[in-house]
């Protein structure tokens, strides 16, 4: 092929424009560390990154609800702790004013106590976490109870999505952990039994608060038993968003990110290209008759 | 005529045409790097008869013959079109990549805004009654309203940017139309006398261009004259006369259509986008097929998702007990959807009408609602995959389209450089050859010179004879 000077001239712009070019690519990754920027940048894999996104966007936000909802659920414990302890000090008291040593003056100051014991409890079940009442169902803006007992609340039970389209109950309602809704003990009322029992002297009556205080405790840790089992499905439900996040990540970063490794040797290909082609460039430019003749 | 004064003659005309053979290098010197230049010959030839003095005929020097022009008439042919195709993808290329909204991984892309609004309401699921989470929530409609409009108003400007150099692009094909009309006619005046070299020179430059503009080939009329037409058959240049293209608004679609008149008549008449190659054929393509695609697909997205979201919201109660709110102002039809895509002005408004409550009396807590929505993240739209497979979908699309317009465009450019490098072997100038030449001329002028002074010489010696 006949080559003419614009040929070369030519060719050595083209080669160096096109060198330039493949430099100016590696050192962008190199720079962002993307080997998918743009969606024309390899389009099979587009579609899998916008779903891996999504998917970590979602898992992100799978383990912060759970890891939320856990939270409450501890609080929720804490309360029913207490309030198994308020119990069993009712009971101990009603044990022991049922012991006719007692006399009813003795009654009379216990019922002082027993009534503090109610209210504490009636405190208890209207515990608040952030601005919610947890055992008020999902009229959680109004405390559970009223200062006489009586549920405020509605049959609500909260859920919260633990995994991936699988809801959690992440709550209990203060009528039945406290009033016998749903057949339960009605422990609350129970307590305002003793306190009338105690303040009335009437020694049969406290007995017969004793077998329904032990109800009451015992639902009590059935119910906290519940909330166990619900806070290790939570946390499970946490290190597996946590662990399906990494995963996510992974799937975008082996999708879309530069191996390092490969960039930076397109980068020094790049360059030694480049520094070859103009060395070659610069020295078939010094060929030519024009230096010969004189 | 044998004698000594027609050798000096002769001599004169010899000169004469090694001056030419000379002037000819040197013009080709000259243009060496001249676009479209093809590299001239000075053909010299003995002159004829030669003087018969009785014994034999004696020559009578050298004359210039002819001008001619290194062409290979094969490789040009193809030129226009590898220019036409080369422009088209690069058009299409250029356009398409100039939307950057849609990249997948965009901090404030609509992929990331869509799970931004999910993970909200996620957020909001564990305290449905929470004023704050609800602000996030329309805060993440909002969000992925401005991704929305973003995305539309990118293909927008593309779209107008394409539309703008259409223009001027049409400007152009119409004077590269008119010189080659006209120089149709000069080429055909000059060729009555000889080879008007330099015109055909400025004539493949403007076809080149015209091919390169419009995708139009070559079509010889015979006596040297040259018509182009375009892929779709209309002429562009009819021998001496050139059409004439004008981007027109469409009312209804609201893009510039691309009209022509052809050469001599005087009606116009519409010329679609597959009538074209070339720069006018990309721009049309990367507007038409590329960026509209697009925009029909986001919009179809913004249409579906948006009924799909109200469809579930305004079943649900906000924390005032009220029901039947929207979420996201409802679009009448897909046209333009992701443009109008927005939070409804009534929940942007008010955080109490987000609708988590599935009944009024579950307010504020029941989020049995918000978690139906929340559930719409994997509920097919009608186009049979969800709002993250849609809009993957969409992605994907587009850069498939913008990749196989960058793929072709590379082709083309080796297809284009492989045929100007084949041209340039034929036509182009080598300086060390012209040098050569010019130097050769050279020679042979002192040459004759010699011839001429030792023919003076004896002349004198004749003269000086008593």
């Amino acid at each position: 092929m006949r080559v003419t000077e614009k040929t070369i001239f030519d060719n050595a712009a083209r080669s160096a424009g096109s060198l330039r070019e493949r430099l100016q690519r590696a050192v962008n990754e190199n720079a962002t560390g993307l080997r998918v920027q743009h969606p024309w940048d390899d389009p099979g894999v587009t579609a899998p990154i916008v779903g891996h996104r999504l998917a970590q966007a979602r898992n992100e936000a799978l383990g912060v609800a759970a890891q939320r909802a856990d939270d409450e659920i501890q609080s929720t414990d804490s309360a029913l702790g207490a309030l198994t302890d308020t119990l069993s000090r009712a009971r101990q008291l009603a044990m022991q004013m049922a012991n006719d040593s007692y006399g009813a003056s003795d009654r009379a100051v216990t019922a002082e106590e027993v009534r503090a014991l109610f209210r504490d409890s009636i405190g208890l079940l209207n515990t608040r976490v952030g601005n919610r009442y947890v055992f008020s169902g999902f009229q959680d803006d109004t405390p559970a109870f009223d200062e006489n007992g009586v549920y405020q609340g509605d049959a609500g039970v909260r859920q919260v999505e633990a995994f991936n389209g699988v809801m959690q109950t992440v709550s209990l309602r203060g009528d039945v952990v406290a009033t016998g809704a749903t057949g339960g003990p009605d422990w609350l009322g129970t307590l305002a039994a003793l306190e009338t029992a105690m303040t009335g002297n009437d020694v049969d009556g406290i007995r017969a608060t004793l077998d329904q205080l032990d109800d009451g405790i015992e639902h009590l840790s059935t119910n906290r038993a519940l909330l166990g089992a619900a806070s290790n499905t939570l946390n499970v439900a946490t290190v597996t968003a946590r662990e399906n996040v990494d995963n996510e990540k992974a799937n975008i970063s082996r999708l879309s990110e530069a191996d390092i490794f490969e960039s930076a040797t397109k980068l020094a290909l790049a360059q030694r290209a480049l520094e070859a082609a103009l060395t070659a460039s610069a020295r078939s430019f010094d060929l030519s008759l024009l230096d010969k003749l004189r | 005529m044998g004698d000594l004064f027609a050798i000096l003659t002769q001599g004169g005309n010899s000169l004469a045409a090694h001056r030419a053979a000379s002037a000819t290098a040197s013009h080709n010197i000259q243009n060496a790097n001249t676009p479209g230049f093809a590299r001239q010959r000075a053909e010299l030839t003995a002159v004829t008869p030669g003087d018969d003095i009785g014994h034999g005929q004696v020559g009578r020097g050298v004359s210039l013959l002819n001008i001619t022009q290194a062409r290979d008439k094969f490789i040009e042919a193809q030129l226009p079109t590898a220019f036409g195709n080369h422009a088209n993808s690069a058009a299409q290329a250029e356009t398409l990549e100039a939307v950057t909204t849609l990249d997948p991984n965009a901090e404030n892309g609509l992929a990331a805004n869509l799970g931004k609004l999910y993970a909200t309401m996620r957020q909001l699921s564990q305290n449905p009654g929470d004023r704050g989470l609800r602000q996030a929530v329309i805060a993440a409609g909002q969000g992925l309203t401005l991704a929305f409009n973003q995305a539309d108003a990118s293909i927008t400007t593309a779209k107008r940017g394409a539309e703008a150099k259409l223009v001027d692009v049409l400007g152009d094909a119409n004077r590269a139309a008119a010189n080659i009309a006209e120089l149709n006619r000069q080429i055909r005046q000059g060729s009555a006398t000889s080879s008007p070299n330099d015109l055909m020179d400025a004539r493949q430059k403007n076809m080149d261009k015209l091919g390169e503009l419009t995708g139009a080939y070559a079509v010889s009329s015979g006596n040297n004259v040259i018509s182009m037409m375009l892929p779709g058959g209309t002429p562009l240049v009819s021998e001496f006369s050139g059409a004439v293209l004008t981007a027109v608004g469409n009312a209804t679609t609201g893009n510039l259509d691309v009209m022509v008149q052809p050469p001599g008549a005087t009606m116009t008449k519409l010329l679609p986008s597959e009538h074209f190659n070339g720069s006018v054929g990309g721009l049309l393509d990367a507007r038409d097929l590329g960026l509209e695609a697009a925009r029909n697909e986001l919009d179809q997205l913004a249409f579906d998702f948006t009924n799909a979201f109200n469809a579930i919201h305004t079943a649900g109660y906000g924390l005032d007990g009220a029901n039947g709110r929207l979420f996201f102002t409802q679009i009448g039809n897909p046209d333009g959807a992701a443009r109008a895509f927005s939070v409804d002005a009534g929940v942007a408004a008010n955080v109490d009408h987000v609708a988590a409550s599935s009944t009024a009396a579950g307010a504020p807590g029941d989020g049995i609602n918000l978690l139906a929505l929340i559930a719409s993240e994997d509920l097919d739209l009608p186009g049979g995959a969800n709002v993250g497979e849609t809009l993957g979908r969409v992605i994907a699309n587009y850069g498939s389209i913008a990749g196989q317009a960058r793929a072709r465009n590379d082709q083309d450019t080796t297809a284009l450089e492989s045929l100007k490098d084949l041209r340039e072997g034929i036509s182009g100038v080598s300086i060390d050859e012209e040098l050569v030449n010019l130097t050769k001329s050279q020679r042979a002028f002192e040459a004759v010179m010699k011839v001429i002074t030792t023919s003076d010489e004896m002349l004198e010696t004749l003269m000086q004879l008593r």
